[in-house]
């Protein structure tokens, strides 16, 4: 009953989407999620559902769901009010019927089903504005998502190919009897690393989320990215992994990611595209955290919960600061609260839930084998997402624009999601919040953040400070400028004419038409019948 | 011979024969009653048919079997694929029969129009119910000739210059067939057809002439199921009305082609035998290349339609690939693929001939902003672009999920690239019409342009295309439901010829 409500609401009201009274009920739509992840453990088999469909709820997709149900809803109260066109309300509950049936998903099928209509019904979502820009951003996004896509099908063929359609629950096992697949078990990894934004694949997110409407770019930056992560735990097989050193440098490109998107975050100036670089910082933490995961699979049960806590800290507090670029922070004293208290949790600011959070991670970590250099590079990782907040907030100053008056009650909503659920969770989940009340933890969480303070101040009393740039799409810039792959081209429906695929395709133009002149068609003919009569005749 | 229920499969393509030769009779200006005959019969053939599936899940065997000449027997069965092939036949022309009669509303010479479309639905009914090459061949021929009016109705040069090339191809691939036909007859190999093929006794020693016989054959119904190179008639015969177009896509002349791929591999050769001779890998390798090769071309159309067929010589050759890979899985995907590609294609047929009779619509430029003039149809234009891009939860992901796991259990992982490169190519082709139509601002053009339809004409416009695409939709939705699709062909696979 919760179930069908769950995934049949949003689907019913996209197809109703066209009516007003609709607009009243977008934050309705996202609630019976909620209610999946407060009841217990369950599961449903519907058969008669595309390849037969097993659905549930389990300690992995739990936070995912009360993810889905809370801050997704916050951010619908926020579209509620300041969004009212009839397309992005359909757009808007597509993606949530695709990302709910992939979080409940429990079949191999089922999840993917749910992960391409969302990411296929985030392009209405991108795209919303219209502008030149969220034009070619969606495009790009679109481009790399069904790129990840095919990579994530594939993989699944190979399990099909042996397994059917299986519970996700059933994998490990009967990879254990059939051997690793590693060429499924990469595909999948790359193919979810997309959404994840991992470098090199990162290029669409710096561009998707910020020209999307507010609570658009809200829920793609702090919920869609981690349906992503969910495809890793539930998809991706760490025996491929195991035995390689592949888990070392995924963690190390991860590490690597998060520092490179957070300076590449302090050259940007617009709010939004700092707050989309960010979250590829926070994304390569996350990978960092689950490619140790992979290499050391005993240690799954201690690191997901804490993948969990990451999940719904990162997930309200970005979601929050983005409703907060859709205000003006910086101009009262509630707006620099409302701001400070997301960003301060990001930064991983005592008592909050990054501070959580990062503990709680360092504690896993410190549980594997020869991880030393990692956990100081996770640490260290603090004073550049520090330095990217201060940052942000400088820009926020500075952006004029302040498109409504007032605080929509939606974003202290956000904030004090922001601020309760991590706490909520780890007592849940059977983690000790008091281990991080000691005091040298304490420090541990704030001294980061005091020397990207005294950083940025020591950075303004610079006599001269250098301008940097580094353009928005990063290495897609460089694309740009060539000619044979323009990637800024408009899909071939409107191929310019000196477009290059063009050109590939004309000698097929070219036989196309020879093969429509009537002569050719009596010789090509008469040629098979006289090659076939010839196959026939040196038998004999 | 008997004449009793066991001769049902006649009586099917019986039903519309005379249906075809009553509208003949009756005369262009009858409209009312030719519309009734036409409908009656369509209801009666489906209502014919249900008979037949109850008695086939009972384990009745039905057949009509008369001597023509000794040794050349006239057979019509009906086993599982032949009752595949004919529901999708006798449900799309039911619906389809509506949609042309709203089509052609007012246009002059109907009468000759239906008369050859129900010739049409007789010859594609005895091909699917045809019981060995011989009889096949016959309805297969028939299927051509009927079909040459069809393309030409219009009667402009254009339509001539089309039809010429239609039959140019057909003829000529349907006297590789007969050649092939006689060959396997010298060789003694004609039977009827039985699953898993009937040629064991004769292979010993016989291989090369058994390779040509098989790529007469392959050749043969290659053309009607536009194989590279021999596709090229297919987007030519663009120029026919779109109910034709829908037809010719999605059951008739595409289809027949494929059935009869589908036949030989399983049926008249069987796929062990295939594979020993290395067909199977020549019609696999072909299959490939014409479903990139029609994918790439498609990308160049800027006509609807032609962007359309262009994708239909890509899509179902999925049929022959999903056959040829072999395996159950593979086989399931391709046989599956016969429904879910012409359920789809329909639909997008449906729709181009909507726009194009509503707001007049040819090329895709216009297509800017018609998710607001055109809703309905532009949803169901989307359902089937989705569909034909194999994404869930469309039938057409259902097809893909079985060749490519099918593909991978055979061993044949390449065939996984070809289907992302499919994908990847479907999605450039479709997603931007579907980003126009519903990410665009209307053009000055595309508002002015009055609406040219009645309220009934679209009506019988727009509720066929409704159906369809619903069918399209709830393929993939519902296929673990019995009776779909899927479940028929799953059974079909696993069950064998019974």
């Amino acid at each position: 009953m919760i179930l069908a409500l769950a995934l049949g609401l949003p689907l019913l009201l996209a197809l109703l989407a066209q009516g007003e009274r609709v607009q009243r009920l977008l934050p309705f739509a996202s609630l019976p999620f909620l209610a999946l992840a407060l009841l217990p453990d369950r599961s449903w088999e519907l058969d008669w559902l595309m390849l037969g469909v097993t659905l549930g709820t389990d300690t992995l997709n739990r936070p995912f769901l009360l993810l889905l149900g809370s801050a997704w809803s916050t951010a619908a109260w926020f579209a509620m009010d300041r969004l009212t066109a009839p397309r992005f309300r359909v757009f808007w509950l597509l993606t949530l019927a695709g990302i709910g049936l992939a979080f409940l998903a429990q079949d191999l099928t089922a999840f993917y089903a749910g992960y391409a209509v969302m990411t296929l019904a985030g392009y209405g979502l991108v795209v919303h504005n219209g502008t030149d820009a969220a034009r070619r951003a969606a495009r790009i996004y679109l481009i790399l998502g069904l790129l990840g896509e095919v990579c994530i099908v594939s993989g699944l063929f190979l399990f099909a190919s042996q397994f059917g359609n299986l519970p996700v629950s059933e994998l490990a096992t009967a990879l254990a009897r059939s051997g690793p697949m590693d060429a499924a078990g990469w595909l999948l990894f790359v193919g979810f690393a997309v959404k994840m934004g991992m470098l090199p694949v990162h290029v669409w997110l710096p561009l998707a989320h910020p020209v999307a409407p507010v609570p658009a770019s809200a829920v793609l930056s702090g919920i869609i990215v981690k349906a992503g992560l969910l495809g890793w735990l539930r998809l991706v097989p760490a025996e491929v992994f195991t035995a390689s050193a592949a888990p070392f440098w995924l963690a190390m490109l991860g590490l690597a990611g998060a520092f490179y998107a957070a300076l590449v975050a302090l050259t940007q100036d617009k709010p939004k595209v700092i707050l989309a670089w960010s979250t590829v910082s926070q994304m390569g933490l996350l990978l960092c955290l689950f490619a140790v995961s992979l290499w050391q699979p005993d240690l799954r049960p201690v690191l997901f919960p804490v993948l969990g806590l990451w999940v719904l800290h990162h997930g309200c507090n970005k979601a929050a600061l983005f409703l907060a670029a859709g205000h003006a922070p910086t101009r009262s004293w509630s707006g620099r609260l409302l701001f400070a208290l997301p960003a301060l949790a990001l930064a991983g600011a005592p008592l909050t839930g990054g501070a959580l959070a990062k503990a709680a991670a360092k504690d896993g970590l410190a549980l594997a084998d020869g991880i030393d250099p990692i956990l100081t590079l996770v640490t260290l990782s603090s004073i550049t997402t520090s330095l990217l907040l201060l940052h942000l907030y400088r820009s926020m100053h500075a952006s004029a624009d302040s498109p409504e008056p007032g605080i929509h009650p939606s974003w202290p909503t956000m904030v004090a999601l922001g601020l309760a659920l991590p706490w909520l969770w780890m007592l849940a989940t059977d983690m000790d919040p008091a281990a991080g009340l000691t005091l040298s933890k304490l420090w541990a969480a704030s001294w980061p953040i005091l020397i990207a303070a005294l950083l940025l101040l020591a950075w303004l009393r610079l006599p001269v400070r250098p301008a940097w740039s580094w353009p928005q799409d990063d290495w897609l810039a460089l694309l740009r400028h060539m000619p044979l792959i323009r990637l800024t081209f408009p899909l071939p429906a409107s191929i310019p004419a000196d477009w290059s695929l063009q050109a590939l395709v004309r000698p097929f133009n070219h036989i196309e038409r020879l093969l429509t002149a009537m002569p050719v068609v009596g010789t090509l003919l008469a040629l098979l019948a006289a090659l076939i009569w010839w196959a026939l005749a040196s038998q004999a | 011979m008997s004449w009793g229920l066991t001769a049902l499969p006649l009586y099917v393509v019986l039903m519309s024969l005379v249906t075809s030769v009553l509208i003949f009779a009756l005369g262009e200006d009858r409209q009312i009653a030719r519309t009734v005959l036409n409908l009656t019969a369509a209801v009666a053939k489906l209502a014919l048919i249900a008979i037949m599936i109850v008695g086939i899940q009972a384990g009745y065997h039905f057949e009509f079997r008369a001597p023509l000449l000794p040794g050349l027997d006239f057979v019509l069965i009906a086993d599982r694929m032949t009752m595949l092939f004919s529901i999708l036949s006798a449900v799309l022309w039911l619906i389809t029969t509506v949609y042309a009669i709203g089509y052609l509303e007012r246009s002059p010479d109907r009468a000759r129009f239906f008369g050859f479309f129900s010739l049409c639905v007789a010859a594609t009914m005895g091909v699917a119910a045809a019981g060995n090459l011989f009889t096949f061949f016959i309805f297969y021929e028939l299927l051509t000739l009927a079909t040459w009016p069809l393309v030409v109705h219009r009667g402009t040069a254009a339509a001539f210059a089309a039809g010429r090339i239609y039959l140019g191809y057909t003829l000529v691939g349907g006297v590789l067939l007969l050649v092939g036909l006689i060959g396997l007859y010298a060789i003694g190999g004609a039977q009827d057809f039985v699953l898993g093929g009937a040629l064991g006794s004769v292979a010993q020693g016989s291989d090369r002439a058994l390779q040509g016989i098989f790529l007469l054959l392959m050749f043969g119904f290659g053309v009607k199921a536009a194989l590279l190179p021999l596709h090229s008639w297919l987007p030519r015969a663009m120029v026919a009305p779109a109910p034709v177009s829908a037809l010719l896509h999605a059951v008739a002349v595409v289809k027949a082609g494929a059935f009869g791929l589908v036949r030989l591999v399983q049926d008249v050769f069987g796929f062990e035998l295939s594979e020993a001779l290395g067909m199977n890998s020549v019609l696999m390798v072909l299959a490939s290349a014409t479903v990139i090769y029609g994918s790439v071309l498609a990308l160049r159309q800027s006509d609807l339609k032609r962007r359309l067929a262009y994708s239909t010589v890509s899509q179902v050759s999925y049929v022959a690939l999903g056959v040829a890979t072999g395996g159950t899985l593979a086989t399931i995907g391709g046989l599956v693929h016969l429904v879910h590609q012409g359920l789809t294609k329909i639909t997008l047929f449906f729709c181009a001939g909507n726009y194009a009779e509503g707001l007049g619509i040819h090329n895709i430029q216009e297509l800017d902003g018609m998710g607001r003039r055109m809703p309905v149809t532009s949803v169901c234009f989307t359902v089937g672009a989705l569909g034909m891009m194999g994404m869930p939860p469309m039938a057409g992901f259902i097809s893909k999920w079985y060749l490519g796991s099918g593909a991978a259990a055979a061993g044949q992982h390449w065939i996984i690239a070809v289907l992302v490169a499919s994908t990847l190519l479907n999605a450039a082709y479709f997603l931007p019409l579907v980003h126009r139509i519903w990410f665009r601002p209307l053009t000055d053009a595309g508002r002015a342009q009055p609406m040219q339809l009645g309220r009934l004409r679209a009506g019988a416009l727009v509720i066929p295309t409704l159906i369809v695409a619903v069918l399209a939709l709830g393929a993939g939705v519902l296929a673990g439901l019995p009776l779909s699709p899927l479940f028929w062909v799953q059974r079909l696979v696993a069950g064998g010829a019974a």
